[in-house]
């Protein structure tokens, strides 16, 4: 199976950020999230990956071309939606449609319409008469009207209400019935990676700490609590961010199994949500 | 190209329509006033008002793209970067030329229709008159340039204004500081303007298809070094 995206040894320095090499792949066909609280390099990534910002080193491969190399013939293969698609607000959608379609040769007219009206999203109202949820779907018409082969989205859901951001969900699930096609997106909202993912990739302050099936990390991870005396140096190494108050402590094991041999009964497990992995990795030991 | 040019135009007709009545408006009071209250044009206002109205405009023109920072839009579409920056310089010269014709317009109805005549008006719509200003604002326009490329377009068109007016500054600031402190900044700079005076001198003495095709070259050349500054520094850009 080809990735359509392979990322290796990527970094990225910023005054006060550093994106340190980070690897991951993404195969064909399959939907990927990307997970990290405020701040971790979600965007960064995506920018990278779009060659909006340039990379202290690294490689990116998409559809197996360098990025920068073949910038042209890559780009006019990705649908890319920012998390605040701020386009023209004086202008409408026809006007839009107009300025972006000529730089993409394979532009489908009928499926913009087909989006257009999907979207119930007027052609002839200014942009700036349309709500944050209307203009997510107007980029959204627009990424998906030229029959990308990856789409990618910065946080596409964030600000958007349940009803639509299940909408769009089903959008993007429906697009996976073409098996050529794959999503690369970041979010917060776990929640709906856990519907429709196939691979998550966790980054905290610039690092990856998984890139993984989504159905593998759920199996692995588990949240447990255990009294504080079955802590010590040996076993804290199963656990990622601890939390600790008089009465035990609270922490994620990546290794399921393993510390299920170790401690037996002596600890309660209860099962990870993709939100419980990212709080307690992003968290320090914490005593309460 | 043709498209983001074209996009320019979709994405600021409002900005060219306020230029379209703007420009023609102040000028023709500006002449009118002058004529009126001076008994002339004023060169120094005329040309200040001239440079401002023209390049104002053709700021004006692309900030409807800083305001929705169309960067990000244009540099995630499939097209090199260089393409971008080519297009910018042709719309922005295309406004350019644009402002500038109606300010010569404004001078023509002063001249024609309102009947006011002035020695400096008839100079300046004269070719020579007319190309001399218009050639110095291209300068202009491809000395800012490759800055907004490199920083951004607020920040690139303050460092560029800072820097000219800086060099405008020099020549009177020395004179001033020599005036008050003649033993601490004795430099002469004399022997700079007659070195200049001595190329004018030598220019004039040239036949005039050599002089513009001197100044094609020079232009060209000009042109090109400020071209190839945008690409690389907006190549090198994080958008």
């Amino acid at each position: 199976m080809a990735n359509v995206i392979e990322i290796e040894n990527l970094s990225k320095e910023y005054d006060d950020f550093f994106l340190d090499n980070v690897s991951f792949v993404l195969p064909e066909g399959f939907i990927m999230g990307l997970i990290g609280p405020n701040g971790a390099g979600k965007t960064t990534i995506i920018k990278l990956i779009m060659n909006l910002i340039l990379r202290k080193s690294g490689t990116i491969k998409l559809f197996g071309l360098d990025n920068r190399e073949h910038e042209v013939e890559v780009k006019s293969r990705i649908g890319f939606v920012y998390d605040n698609p701020n386009y023209y607000e004086h202008l409408n959608l026809k006007q839009i449609k107009n300025i972006i379609a000529p730089f993409y040769p394979t532009w489908d007219e009928a499926e913009f319409k087909r989006l257009v009206e999907k979207f119930n999203l007027p052609m002839k109202k200014i942009l700036k008469k349309f709500s944050r949820g209307m203009v997510m779907k107007a980029a959204i018409a627009i990424a998906l009207s030229h029959h990308a082969d990856l789409i990618l989205m910065d946080e596409p859901t964030s600000g958007l209400d349940p009803v639509f951001r299940r909408e769009l969900l089903d959008l993007l699930y429906q697009l996976l019935q073409d098996e050529k096609k794959s999503i690369l997106f970041s979010t917060h909202i776990t929640s709906d990676l856990e519907r429709i993912a196939d691979y998550v990739t966790l980054i905290i302050n610039g690092k990856i700490i998984f890139s993984r099936n989504k159905d593998e990390v759920l199996e692995n991870y588990a949240l447990v609590k255990g009294g504080n005396d079955l802590l010590n140096a040996e076993t804290r190494k199963l656990f990622t961010g601890i939390r600790r108050n008089e009465y035990g402590f609270e922490a994620i094991t990546s290794n399921l199994q393993e510390t299920k041999k170790q401690f037996g009964d002596q600890l309660v497990y209860d099962k990870a949500s993709l939100e419980d992995i990212m709080y307690h990795a992003n968290l320090r030991e914490n005593h309460v | 190209m043709f498209d983001l040019i074209k996009k320019d135009l979709v994405v600021g007709w409002i900005v060219l329509l306020g230029i379209t009545l703007l420009i023609p408006f102040i000028t023709s009071i500006a002449i009118m006033a002058m004529i009126d209250d001076f008994g002339g044009l004023i060169l120094g206002v005329f040309g200040l008002i001239t440079f401002g109205l023209c390049l104002a405009g053709a700021f004006l023109f692309i900030s409807v793209d800083t305001v929705y920072e169309a960067d990000r839009h244009l540099v995630s579409l499939p097209l090199k970067r260089s393409k971008i920056v080519i297009a910018r310089y042709l719309s922005m010269w295309l406004c350019l030329t644009f402002n500038y014709s109606l300010v010569i317009l404004s001078c023509l109805v002063a001249v024609y229709y309102f009947n006011q005549s002035d020695p400096l008006l008839d100079r300046l719509l004269t070719w020579r008159g007319i190309f001399a200003p218009y050639l110095m604002l291209i300068f202009i326009l491809l000395y800012m340039l490759p800055f907004i490329f490199k920083f951004s377009t607020n920040k690139g068109t303050l460092i560029a204004v800072t820097t000219q007016a800086v060099l405008l500054l020099i020549n009177p600031a020395h004179q001033l500081l020599n005036k008050w402190f003649p033993e601490l900044f004795a430099f002469d700079f004399t022997w700079i303007l007659q070195k200049l005076q001595a190329v004018l001198q030598w220019l004039s003495q040239q036949s005039t298809v050599s002089i513009y095709a001197g100044i094609v070259i020079l232009i060209a050349g000009v042109a090109v070094i400020s071209l190839a500054l945008s690409i690389r520094f907006y190549n090198r850009r994080d958008i």
